[in-house]
């Protein structure tokens, strides 16, 4: 009984021993907290996907959290449009526009560059499932200090339910991959990444900006 | 029996409550859709029905539309030729978030003067 006991100590110890090595290192945010931005300019994402969708499927879900934390985020179809205008459609170039003329052109305080690693169906051994992965980093436009960077990952199979055997899986695989094509469903999950990413209420994510009731009152 | 319904609906409530989260900063309605509708180039002026409608239901509740989402409208005016309503919406987009005001400045003023170049 004592014996047991003690191997059950042992092993919770081990455990949270593991898990507290396995937890991340907390972000420093005081380089964004001394930067305090005010106004964010989301630039078009960068795609590093295979899909030509993830541009745009991702863009059109950063204004709401950047803008939820607290932040005016500039007008994203405007930008877009800006950019199109003087015949820059590739966002790598758009990417490696120096700070200074972004600064001086948009106005903003910081700029928030974005790269999709991952969007649409990844294939397993039995099964797919829809992935949206994403990079991101704020930059001081005054400076060109780096305020904040992370990473997000979502997945449509966070959720899912394996039944059904072999056959079933199968079966099931074949089914979200047709319907994941057809319903655009990197859409949604690309959602759920934007705000794992951005959301001021996910861990490494934006701190609050001045229009949020949390942003410290100076 | 009656208690037990009671108690069932409270907690319904409750749980209920809790999933809708906390209250957001402003009221985004369609507009997320609407900006993947636009980048996907779908028509401009199904787009406008769907702003004006969500615009007209948040004054009314006294309640705030998101950055940018009078700048999206004004671009939308822009694609149909509503170049005076575009203006009224820029101008709106700069009384309810005065940080914008240098970026909606120099958009309004590039309008007659070409945009500023960003290559240079």
């Amino acid at each position: 009984m004592l014996k047991n006991r003690i191997q059950l100590s042992m092993a919770l110890l081990a455990l949270t021993a593991l898990v507290g090595c396995a937890a991340p290192k907390p972000k420093d945010y005081s380089a964004f907290r001394a930067a305090d931005p005010k106004t964010i300019l989301i630039l078009p994402p960068k795609n590093s996907s295979p899909d030509v969708k993830a541009t745009y499927g991702v863009y059109a879900q950063t204004s709401r959290p950047v803008a939820e934390a607290g932040f005016y985020v500039l007008p994203i179809t405007l930008v877009d449009e800006h950019f199109k205008a003087q015949g820059m459609t590739v966002a790598d170039d758009i990417h490696a526009i120096d700070v200074g003329k972004l600064r001086e052109v948009f106005g903003a305080d910081a700029a928030l560059y974005i790269d999709v690693k991952e969007y649409g169906s990844k294939y397993y051994v039995i099964g797919s499932a829809t992935v949206v992965t994403a990079e991101g980093r704020l930059v001081d436009l005054r400076t060109g200090d780096e305020l904040w960077k992370g990473v997000a990952r979502a997945s449509s199979d966070e959720q899912s339910q394996n039944s059904g055997g072999i056959a079933g899986l199968l079966i099931t695989a074949l089914v979200k991959q047709v319907m994941a094509a057809a319903l655009d469903q990197s859409y949604p999950i690309a959602g759920m990444t934007t705000q794992r990413l951005l959301d001021v209420q996910s861990p490494g994510a934006l701190i609050p900006g001045p229009r949020h009731p949390s942003y410290p009152k100076r | 029996m009656r208690i037990y319904s009671w108690f069932s609906l409270a907690t319904a409530s409750i749980v209920l409550a809790a999933c809708a989260g906390p209250p957001t900063l402003y009221q985004w309605g369609p507009y997320e859709a609407q900006l993947y509708s636009h980048f996907k180039s779908e028509s401009p002026q199904a787009q406008i029905d769907v702003m004006e409608k969500h615009a007209k239901i948040v004054r009314e509740a006294g309640q705030s539309l998101p950055p940018g989402y009078m700048a999206h409208l004004a671009v939308l005016y822009g694609q149909v030729g509503r170049d005076a309503d575009q203006m009224a919406a820029l101008q709106k987009e700069k009384e309810n978030f005065p940080e914008s005001k240098n970026y909606i400045d120099s958009l309004i003023g590039q309008s007659k003067m070409g945009a500023p170049d960003v290559k240079k």
